[in-house]
């Protein structure tokens, strides 16, 4: 065997391994996933172009653990009169006059086990930017931060916020 | 150190059980893999689970390919008001499980209640509910509801539309008033004033109309010996916490008696050693009841000698009456009798329970309204005037009457609400055959349960969360029933289907007859709402409201108007329009107690059936909470039993799990034998609330109707125990599913204890704990908080309120009886009886166990993963998400606290039942380990809510599950390192010991010594 050979082998191998290991590090891992919403919400317009505050819609982030999406209505008080006759404005309202609302596909998914309180991070004044990426420059809402359990850990470390395990798993 | 003893294998050295006792593992493989074979049989089959694996791994690797499951967000259409999503809120309401009518406290999160708890401006009950209070939330969502008003066709049942039974039975109504028919409503007893007026309305319209109650474990009894004794039918409402020393007559007080939340309240109250005294408390009792097991003095007695010695103390205190004496002990009585003396107007006698329930109930209650008179305690610690108890009610007789009336044909039309007499009345009162001879019934179940089955229509009803109503449970206390969610199903309250119907007024209001009903007294200076008051359109809130308005709030002198006082009595739930407690004592009839009938001398083996905390009466069958909650003394789950005493067992050559035949005039049944010390010899006993055939999937077919055994005495009465019963041996032997087995203690002081007089001498009688011995291990620093726990011994009854919290809180699953008997229960709480003592009547201890969450916790140091942990609070933690199920933890844990996911128990959860879940703590999967974790959820939204206003969290702020339900206050929760909280206070009392300390694992945990006032 030539030492071409015995240093190529143990080579591709490690970055076979390598890329194995970075592979899997990344499942679930959900950088960029953007799926296709009900309607072609733009956050972009709303939240960048006419500047509507977060908090306009997403009224429970500063109450609850859960930011909340609004609910029908709250996209009729401006979209009764405001481009009503668009057929995204349109859809909706069949849809209310059925009794049912949009089906919102989630984007920024905590799994099953973990508690997350928008409230607390709001309270300490960390920016919806922080983990939500730049909402007011998407069209379409894409997760731009790949909120493991490390990027969380990180950020309360550096904050000297609870490492405690049951801090956020209970 | 005194001897406890959990069972009587461990008393009597059973050679096996030791053996049993040195295994590490309760089962071998092989017994394990039987297990398997034995989960095929019960419906849990490998090959399910194997598929749903296979499943499993073909998801896990799609996965690996794309991304985890898409879960969606769906938002409300108009969001309401006052919701917030992930927000809680919290209505007042009133407890609908018993007649005892605690106020409640609902959460609800997005609309659907998950947790009950009691409401702390509620005067009865201050903030405190029982096990089946804590578990009637599961009745809301079990499957087994009916969906809809249902019509009998030829014997089956056909769905139907409430706009075709209000058409037909409106029709019905019409030709019985034409035809002048006779309309009987049999309901059980009903606490609601305007549901009792709703009812006299409606019946008024009739010329034969009339109401029937029926409550199986109603005191009538009770009002009958107050009526002999003093003129006036009632039920007193007794002051527990004023007696110094109580005496009870087989009054089972603290089970099931009258109104046991606020009994248990009341008594621990009297427990707690302030200024280093306690009250006394005696009890005579023929079975081994929870309340006999804390009484400081316990004498089993036969069944019916109560009265012999009742009358004995009687006698003792003045009685102008002869005593037979014959048996008793005379000098322990003169002592009683003089002890009784030195506190006039402070001490209480009871008379009921089971041994009331006989020919000679009345005897007892008139002698023990004598003895209570001559004590000064009439008009103390007995209220009969002020606001007596309004929580029982029913008349045997007039159900007797019913019956015959049905058999005569002589009903028209018989409407049954609130009650299953086909399930609760025995065979030989022939109420089946009655019922048949009725041309319509009409049953307002919500289920086909046995009565329903009778009827030719079920009217779909309420769950009591879904339902408008009130409540009087003490004269002059009211409060209010809302609904916190709309109804699941297609259903409607008992009271909105009577309005519904409401047909034209034909007399003005009952009169003569309408006097004479077994409804509960109406209401002083009653406004008359004129019948059908109710207009087009308005329903049952309407009326109520309007009830309300005229009778509520213009005996309350509020100044407000009317919607504000309405606004308020729904925010806090309640309404306190009592007077004063206290009355003069009313003379006592003396003829009453001359006319007495000495019982006779009676040696044959009785028969008592008698209801336990979890079954009740078996109106809850269906409830797996309850049924899997181990019942509060023999610590059997899933079946009822037949009590005997060990002394009797080998008599009969019966062994513990042996099934007998148990042969009375009337019914002959199969039931389980378990062996029960402290039983007197010549009694057994069954418990009731099993048996039912038509309760639903979870509470059918299971142990023995011991209603069947009822019998009617002569004089009409229905009687509860049964003489000469004989046992038959059938061969067959099946395993109880019993929890205590699994969690013996090897001897070691688990439960310290010493008697008041000790204690009196030195506050630490009793209390062996160890120095702690030097630790090799660094000691944890706690800069914030550090949580901890104290239970006071001395005031724990037992009740078990606190297990069925905990599992309502913490999403606890049920794992049915095959498990349990595996030692797999998931409680994470359970409250350990010990024995202690001669067999024959042993002392009882009971002692609540839960993770300690040691500072040196054995556990953490063997788990490989570090899946629990030490947290910088004190919290010993687990993660669900890094355990990987070694259960070397459990192993480890010198407590047995920690309980293991053998199956997947929650995932497969049926839709209804899924929406009690609390959404704020994590649904735990197969393989993972679990155990209490002081509800770390309340602990986090406690420190949100302080952090808000940047300050600490105050004492008392914080409670756990446990704590917050307990009826005897004996779990307190809070900050060990503030010296100012209550449980540090506690951590440090002279009584404080750790449980195991020799092992120096340095417990969060400090338990209170239990004292005993036997002096």
């Amino acid at each position: 065997m030539t030492p071409f050979v015995k240093t190529i082998i143990p080579l591709t191998l490690l970055i076979l391994v390598g890329s194995v290991v970075y592979f899997l590090w990344h499942i679930g891992n959900n950088v960029g996933y953007a799926p296709t919403q009900p309607i072609p919400f733009s956050h972009k317009l709303h939240a960048g172009n006419l500047d509507i505050p977060c908090q306009y819609c997403h009224t429970g982030v500063d109450k609850s653990r859960v930011a909340s999406v609004p609910s029908m209505q709250t996209c009729m008080n401006c979209h009764s009169l405001v481009k009503a006759d668009s057929p995204h404005i349109q859809k909706m309202k069949t849809l209310i006059e059925k009794g049912d609302s949009f089906e919102w596909i989630r984007v920024h998914d905590m799994p099953d086990f973990v508690y997350f309180n928008h409230r607390r991070h709001i309270a300490k004044g960390v920016a919806c930017e922080k983990c939500h990426g730049d909402v007011k420059s998407m069209p379409v809402i894409t997760q731009k931060v790949n909120l493991t359990m490390g990027y969380c850990v990180e950020c309360h470390r550096e904050n000297k916020a609870s490492v405690q395990c049951n801090t956020c798993h209970n | 150190m005194k001897h406890y003893w959990k069972s009587l294998e461990a008393l009597e050295k059973n050679p096996e059980f030791e053996a049993a006792m040195q295994k590490e593992f309760l089962h071998t493989p092989e017994e394990l893999s039987a297990d398997v074979e034995a989960d095929e049989k019960s419906g849990v089959s490998r090959r399910e689970f194997l598929r749903l694996m296979g499943a499993s791994v073909v998801m896990a690797s799609a996965a690996a390919c794309t991304r985890r499951p898409v879960e969606k967000i769906v938002p409300y259409l108009n969001k309401p008001q006052e919701i917030t999503i992930g927000i809680p809120n919290w209505y007042a309401s009133t407890c609908g499980e018993c007649p005892a009518a605690c106020g409640l406290l609902v959460k609800t999160r997005e609309g659907r209640p998950i947790k009950l708890e009691g409401n702390n401006e509620h005067p009865l009950n201050q903030g405190k509910i029982c096990a089946r209070g804590q578990a009637s939330i599961l009745n809301l969502y079990d499957p087994d509801r009916l969906k809809g008003p249902m019509k009998n066709n030829n014997g089956s049942f056909k769905e139907t539309t409430w706009e075709e039974a209000d058409k037909t039975l409106q029709e019905v109504f019409k030709n019985i008033q034409n035809k002048k028919g006779s309309i009987r409503l049999l309901t059980g007893h009903i606490p609601s004033p305007a549901t009792r007026r709703l009812i006299q309305e409606f019946l008024g319209r009739f010329e034969n109309a009339k109401q029937v109650v029926f409550e199986p474990l109603s005191l009538e009894e009770v009002s009958r010996g107050q009526e002999a004794s003093y003129g006036t039918p009632v039920v007193p409402h007794y002051h527990i916490d004023k007696a110094k020393i109580l005496v009870s007559f087989g009054a089972d007080f603290l089970d099931t008696w009258l109104s046991p939340v606020e009994f248990t309240n009341r008594f621990a109250k009297n427990r707690k050693l302030k200024n280093g005294s306690m009250s006394k408390f005696v009890c005579f009792e023929s079975i081994a009841s929870l309340t006999g097991s804390n009484a400081d003095l316990r004498i089993p007695v036969k069944a019916g000698d109560e009265l012999k010695i009742a009358l004995a103390l009687a006698h003792e205190l003045g009685a102008p009456i002869a005593a037979d004496t014959d048996g008793v002990d005379r000098k322990m009585i003169r002592q009683l009798a003089l002890e009784l003396k030195k506190y006039p107007g402070e001490t209480l006698v009871l008379g009921g329970g089971y041994a009331n329930k006989g020919p000679d109930g009345l005897a007892l209650q008139i002698v023990c309204n004598f003895i209570n008179s001559v004590l000064g305690n009439d008009g103390s610690t007995i209220d009969a005037q002020n606001s007596p108890s309004l929580q029982a009610g029913g008349s045997y007789e007039e159900l007797f009457k019913l019956i015959d009336e049905m058999a005569n044909a002589q009903v028209d039309l018989l409407l049954i609400y609130k009650t299953n007499p086909a399930y609760i009345l025995p065979k030989h009162f022939k109420f089946e055959e009655a019922v048949q001879k009725v041309p319509l019934v009409v049953d307002f179940a919500d289920r086909e349960d046995e009565t329903a089955a009778l009827a030719h229509w079920i009217l779909a009803e309420n769950h009591y969360l879904e339902s408008w109503g009130d409540a009087e449970p003490l004269k002059g206390l009211f409060s209010l029933f809302q609904p916190t969610i709309r109804p699941l199903y297609n259903t409607r309250s008992f009271q909105e289907t009577l309005l519904a119907w409401s047909p034209p007024p034909l007399n003005p209001l009952p009169q003569g007859e309408g006097k004479k009903r077994e409804t509960p007294p109406p209401l002083e200076g009653e406004g008359r709402l004129s019948a059908g008051s109710v207009a087009e359109g308005e329903g049952w809130h309407d009326y109520l409201k309007k009830f309300w308005q005229e009778n509520i709030y213009a005996r309350s002198g509020a100044l407000v108007p009317f919607e504000l006082f309405w606004e308020s009595a729904l925010r806090s739930g309640v309404v306190d329009l009592r007077r004063g407690s206290g009355h003069a004592p009313r003379p006592f009839n003396a003829n009453a107690l001359t006319a007495l009938k000495i019982p006779g001398e009676d040696n044959a083996l009785h028969l008592m059936v008698y209801p336990t905390i979890p079954a009740y009466d078996g109106r809850s069958a269906n409830n797996s909470w309850l049924k899997e909650l181990p019942d509060p003394v023999t610590k059997i789950t899933w079946s009822n039993f037949i009590s005997v005493a060990p002394e009797k067992a080998k008599e009969l050559k019966i062994k513990d799990g042996d099934v007998v035949k148990v042969k009375t005039a009337n019914a002959e049944l199969k039931a389980v034998v378990h062996l029960q010390p402290g039983q007197p010899k010549e009694v057994v006993s069954i418990p009731l609330g099993f048996g039912r055939t038509k309760a639903g999937e979870v509470g059918n077919e299971i142990g023995t109707n011991a209603f069947q055994f009822i019998s009617k005495s002569k004089n009409g009465d229905l009687v509860w125990f049964t003489q000469d019963v004989e046992i038959h041996p059938t061969g067959e032997w099946v395993q109880l599913a019993k929890t205590q087995i699994h969690d013996h203690m090897h001897g070691r002081p688990i439960v310290q204890e010493t008697t008041l007089a000790e204690y009196q001498k030195d506050p630490k009688a009793g209390n062996e704990n160890p120095t702690h011995l030097p630790s090799m291990w660094s000691k944890h620093k706690y800069e914030g908080y550090r949580w901890g726990m104290a239970i006071d011994l001395n005031s724990c009854t037992g009740c078990s309120a606190c297990v069925i919290a905990c599992q309502a809180e913490n999403n606890i699953p049920v794992v049915g009886p095959e498990r349990v008997k595996r030692g797999r229960e998931m409680h994470w709480i359970r409250i350990d009886r010990y024995y202690e003592g001669d067999e024959k009547n042993p002392k009882v201890a009971h002692q609540p166990m839960l993770c300690q969450h040691c500072e040196n916790a054995p556990c953490e140091t063997v788990c490989p993963v570090l899946a629990t942990v030490h947290d910088d609070e004190g919290l010993n933690v687990q993660i669900y998400n890094r355990c990987v199920g070694t259960r070397y933890c459990n192993n480890n844990c010198p407590y047995k606290v920690r309980r293991f996911n053998w199956f997947e128990y929650l995932r497969e959860t049926p839709a209804p039942l899924a929406m009690v879940f609390n959404p704020d703590v994590t649904v735990r999967e197969k393989g993972v380990m679990e155990k209490c974790t002081f509800c770390h959820q309340r602990i986090q939204e406690g420190k949100n809510k302080a952090k808000d206003f940047g300050v600490e969290v105050k004492d008392g702020e914080i409670q756990s599950a446990c704590q917050q339900t307990c009826p005897a206050e004996a779990i307190v929760f809070g900050n060990l390192n503030d010296p100012e909280s209550r449980v540090s206070k506690m951590a440090k009392s002279d009584r404080g010991y750790h449980v195991l300390a020799d092992l120096n694992t340095v417990p969060s945990i400090t338990y209170l010594t239990k004292v005993r006032n036997e002096g």
